[in-house]
């Protein structure tokens, strides 16, 4: 497929940015007109939220939709009463109130009229479903990642969000954060030359297909196993998966590459401006793929070799030079030609606060987020397919558009997972 | 050669029970699989593995074996696992049979099958479904029917058009819009829009794709909806006119505009902006100037989209409004609109006394170096923060004195702009030798102030010319210096610092500066990427060179976080220090779980343990 679009300009990126987000400029700004005479947002501005699932990072990431005036959060929907009652806890601590409503069933919060948005942070078994069925129910959503088990459900959560028109936001937060956008910006823009090569830093692919040893069911009321693992195969109950040690089975978790590809493999994506398809190519090694598009960069997963720039690193490679960048926001540029690009930030980490600001200025405006379900799911798509080519251990030819492997039956079954009844894309 | 490393990887998994991935199953073939399944003896996780693993090998011969588990009650899922993936018609078959033998949630998951294998041959069996009594049945076969999305799935849902239904309507339409039948699509999301039963999204929703799939005569619809007081029909409304031809669409949204309220107005523009048609600029421009506050946001933000050099002087203004907010917009936008013209004109502005302070920060910005020559001579006269800020951001290496010299000015505010700039200057320098030399010449007569700042900043710079010249400061006779430069050493920002803070430690010992040393050396070994013989060869030499036990700690920590044969061994090696034994005891021993694989050498390590 002939994909090569012509570089942009620093500006027009700057342009496309600031159209897509906020990131460049002070974060979702109420303009003092919003607001009531006591600082509180108008009804009109508000944005009620509901939350479905929400453990520790979910609770992390809720921290920062309360930093907003705008996000008014009202109810929790959690298959575990811990949790649920956690979230109640925090968020009633915020507002100092006792309204935050809490439900087993996430579809007492979808079926709230007055919710206008969900933050789903289930585990990665469940994000997708999860997201088509907000979706379905007319809602917003901004969806942890991985947003997605398979290829298939890549391809149904943007089909879904689309079809009904709702905003959707992958917890994919490195898109909205300065040192990242920094490398994205030379390698788009020309300043390291013709591109070759866009580096992820994955984690080793593997996963489990044991079983934890079976455990005594706990009263739906405390944990409602059957929904719990929704979509999933079902297996034994043991109370470690619901505390959260569910990452490493293959059945709940895509494996290392999807992991801290969902981030890494999404920023080459996006470094490639090739949001919109993926790589043609998939070759496996012990612990990682190297993938090649069709415009021949080259995408290069891997876990190890990094300069230690922190966790979720990338590199960008071009003709005239590179850059590579990661969690601790330092970035190291070759030549030193090149370090005249160079910004300085304030250290942010991995703050997901930004990309919240996107995500509740996008539910306003109806602009696409910057980690919407189609770049989102496309980036997926790369990560399931790579994974698939590691399992199988063989090169693997992909067609980005039909999104099928060329000649291998096996690899093609790979590509969905039947869900349990009655969740369904 | 990894292949074959793998292929042991695989036995050793299939030894040990860990399977990685469907890999390690793939010895397997389709007759042990089966035989599996049909046995009484095989445990029913076996079984469960046996359906997923026959998704990816199955043939025509695994179907009437999962065929017969679809009623299952805890097999049934894992049956359609393994059926679905398998390129047969047998396959449909079965699944259309499956139909009138199975009920409740595993029939849900029968028709959820055949949707996600795609075959219209379904649709006859799949429509009875619409009359179940299980109206979830009922629901999912109607959504089976919208995602098969042929014209004869489509006809069925029309006829039976309900609120119920409307969901796979929509479904069943966008399948047919794919398939270019526009007009069959538009008929039956039309249907869609008038279900009055329907859910209020789902109707918005099938507005949407008849708008978008209608072109111009979409328009009039697009009016109605952003003409909305409703919310969620304004918000459909937003987010059609963003998928629709942007001429029309704008055109829409700039009619609409002239009758809506500030709030309303501020979404519109907003719009205008995203839609980027020219002809909306001065439409745009106008609000930019209102007195609401909303929408003048929007409108400034909007610029950045539509704007060029004639709306630089506005911008200005509006950078400098007493509203933080619209200050904040105005700049922004300042710093994203394209073009050298944009340069230029600002640079004008610098020259204007009463849009000059605002300018000279949008200099700074946008980096905009011709400015550099007008800025210095402004310097002359002036101790303007704001413009060292913007020199920070565009001097060369020949002009970087005007900062350092402005480390040690009497003014705090001054020398803490200075810092800020130097700082922004250095960044993005790319002579870092000449930086350097740079660097070092502000330390003579420094303050301690100053002396700290440069320091920090020849850390930040980098390169082996700052390394040298700071381990230089590190052994050399003004205390001042040492004290900073043993800190900037202690966070150096790569491993290039080791072989300095080695000998720091081997010189000084334990005093504060050999501590620091023996620290920062110990902080690479945990930080930073090195190949794995490296980081064990580092953290040998740390526990020998460490002179307290408060640091071989640290070293032991490092080990922990890099479990290998290598770090093992170091391990049991400090285990034999009487002081480290238990710590170290313990510290082998959770290396030892850690590592993966070489469980006869891990072993043989652990045996060497002393006995405590």
């Amino acid at each position: 497929m002939a994909q090569k679009k012509k570089p942009v300009s620093r500006r027009r990126f700057l342009k496309q940015s600031a159209a897509a987000s906020t990131v460049f400029a002070l974060p979702t700004i109420i303009p003092g007109s919003a607001m009531g005479a006591d600082g509180a947002v108008a009804p009109s501005e508000r944005i009620v939220v509901g939350g479905i699932g929400l453990g520790p990072r979910g609770s992390y990431v809720l921290s920062e939709f309360l930093k907003f005036p705008q996000a008014q959060f009202v109810a929790i929907a959690d298959c575990q009463r811990s949790r649920r009652d956690k979230v109640k806890g925090m968020v009633d601590e915020h507002y100092k109130s006792k309204d935050c409503v809490t439900y087993r069933d996430m579809f007492d919060v979808l079926g709230r009229d007055d919710i206008d948005a969900v933050l789903i942070a289930t585990g990665d078994r469940w994000h997708t479903l999860a997201a088509i069925t907000a979706a379905r129910a007319g809602k917003d959503i901004y969806c942890e990642k991985p947003c997605s088990m398979t290829i298939q459900e890549s391809r149904a959560l943007a089909d879904n969000v689309n079809l009904y028109g709702r905003i959707y936001q992958a917890g994919t937060q490195r898109r909205s954060i300065g040192n990242f956008m920094l490398a994205l910006e030379m390698a788009q823009t020309g300043k390291l030359g013709k591109l070759t090569e866009v580096h992820a830093n994955t984690l080793h692919p593997g996963t489990s297909a044991q079983w934890l040893p079976e455990e005594p069911e706990p009263a739906p009321e405390e944990c409602d196993w059957d929904r719990w693992l929704g979509p999933a195969p079902w297996r034994p109950y043991n109370s470690k998966y619901v505390a959260g040690r569910w990452r490493g089975h293959y059945d709940f978790h895509g494996g290392g590459i999807l992991e801290w590809g969902a981030h890494t493999v999404d920023l080459c994506q996006l470094a490639n401006s090739a949001d919109d398809t993926a790589p043609i190519e998939y070759v496996p090694n012990e612990s990682g793929v190297t993938c090649t598009y069709a415009n021949g960069v080259k995408l290069i997963m891997r876990d190890h070799d990094w300069l230690g720039l922190g966790t979720c690193s990338v590199r960008f490679v071009g003709e005239d030079g590179w850059v590579e960048t990661g969690d601790s926001g330092a970035m190291k540029i070759e030549p030193d030609s090149l370090l005249s690009e160079k910004k300085v930030f304030t250290r942010v980490g991995t703050s997901a606060y930004t990309h919240v600001a996107n995500f509740l200025d996008c539910v306003r405006s109806r602009r696409l987020t910057r980690a919407n379900a189609s770049a989102a799911g496309q980036s997926h798509i790369v990560c399931h397919a790579a994974y698939i080519a590691w399992q199988l251990g063989r090169t693997l030819k992909f067609d980005p558009v039909k999104e099928e492997f060329a000649g291998d039956e096996e690899a093609n079954r790979m590509r969905s997972r039947a869900t349990r009844a009655p969740w369904t894309v | 050669m990894y292949f074959e490393r793998r292929n042991r990887v695989v036995g050793l998994c299939l030894l040990s029970m860990l399977a990685v991935g469907t890999f390690c199953q793939a010895a397997e073939t389709e007759a042990d699989l089966l035989a599996k399944l049909k046995s009484n003896d095989t445990s029913f996780r076996d079984k469960t593995a046996a359906c997923k693993r026959l998704a990816v090998v199955g043939t025509e011969k695994t179907v009437p074996v999962l065929a017969g588990l679809l009623d299952d009650d805890k097999l049934s899922h894992y049956a359609r696992y393994g059926l679905e993936p398998i390129p047969s018609d047998e396959v449909d078959k079965v699944l259309l049979a499956a139909l009138e033998t199975v009920q409740g949630r595993h029939l849900i998951g029968v028709i959820q099958s055949l949707g996600n294998r795609g075959k219209a041959s379904a649709i006859e069996a799949i429509a009875k479904k619409l009359d179940d009594a299980d109206r979830e049945v009922a629901k999912a076969a109607a959504h089976c029917l919208g995602r098969l999305g042929t014209t004869a799935a489509s006809g069925i849902l029309s006829k039976r058009m309900s609120g119920e239904f409307a969901p796979a309507g929509l479904v069943c339409a966008k399948q047919l819009a794919r398939q270019g039948q526009a007009d069959a699509a538009i008929a039956l999301l039309l249907k869609v829009f008038r279900q009055e039963d329907a859910a209020e999204y789902v109707r918005l929703a099938a507005m949407l794709h008849t708008t978008k799939l209608q072109g111009d005569k979409g328009t009039k619809l697009l009016a109605e909806a952003l003409s909305s007081d409703d919310k969620s029909l304004l918000n459909m409304g937003l987010r059609t006119a963003r998928l629709i031809d942007p001429v029309a669409a704008s055109r829409v949204a700039s009619e609409v505009l002239k009758s809506s309220k500030p709030a309303k107005a501020a979404l519109l523009i907003t719009l205008l902006g995203d839609l980027g048609q020219a002809t909306s600029l001065a439409t745009v421009v106008g609000v930019a100037q209102s007195s609401d506050e909303q929408s003048r946001v929007a409108a400034l933000e909007a610029i950045a989209s539509l704007g060029g050099a004639d709306q630089v002087a506005l911008l200005l203004d509006a950078a400098a409004d007493k509203s933080e907010t619209v200050a904040a917009t105005a700049m922004e936008t300042l710093v994203a609109l394209p073009g050298d013209d944009i340069d230029r004109v600002v640079l004008e502005m610098v020259k204007d006394e009463q849009r000059k302070d605002t300018a000279i920060q949008v200099v700074g910005r946008r980096r905009i170096t011709a400015a550099v020559p007008m800025l210095v001579k402004m310097l002359e006269n002036s101790g303007d923060v704001d413009l060292i800020l913007a020199l920070g951001e565009t001097v060369s290496l020949d002009d970087l004195d005007l900062l350092g010299k402005r480390l040690g000015n009497e003014s705090a505010e001054i020398r803490e702009a200075a810092g800020k700039a130097l700082h922004a200057a250095c960044y993005r320098m790319t002579d870092r030798a000449a930086t350097v030399a740079k660097l070092v010449s502000y330390f003579d007569g420094a303050s301690e102030e100053t002396t700290r700042v440069v320091m920090d900043e020849l850390r930040h710079v980098g390169g082996s010319e700052a390394l040298a010249a700071v381990a230089a400061s590190a052994s050399g006779d003004d205390e001042l210096r040492r004290d900073f430069s043993t800190q900037a050493l202690g966070q150096w920002l790569d491993t290039s610092a080791a072989a300095v803070l080695l000998k720091l430690a081997q010189d000084e010992g334990e005093t504060k500066y050999g501590i620091r040393g023996i620290r920062g050396y110990i902080r690479l070994a945990r930080q930073f990427s090195m190949p794995a013989g490296e980081r064990v060869k580092m953290c040998r030499t740390a526990l020998k060179t460490a002179k307290r036990t408060e640091d071989k700690m640290l070293v032991l920590k490092v080990l922990e976080r890099y479990p290998s044969v290598g770090t093992l061994k170091v391990a049991v090696e400090a285990a034999a220090d009487a002081e480290l034994q238990k710590a170290a005891s313990a510290t082998a021993k959770t290396v030892g779980r850690k590592v993966k694989g070489h469980r006869p050498a891990v072993k043989a390590l652990l045996a060497k343990l002393p006995k405590s």
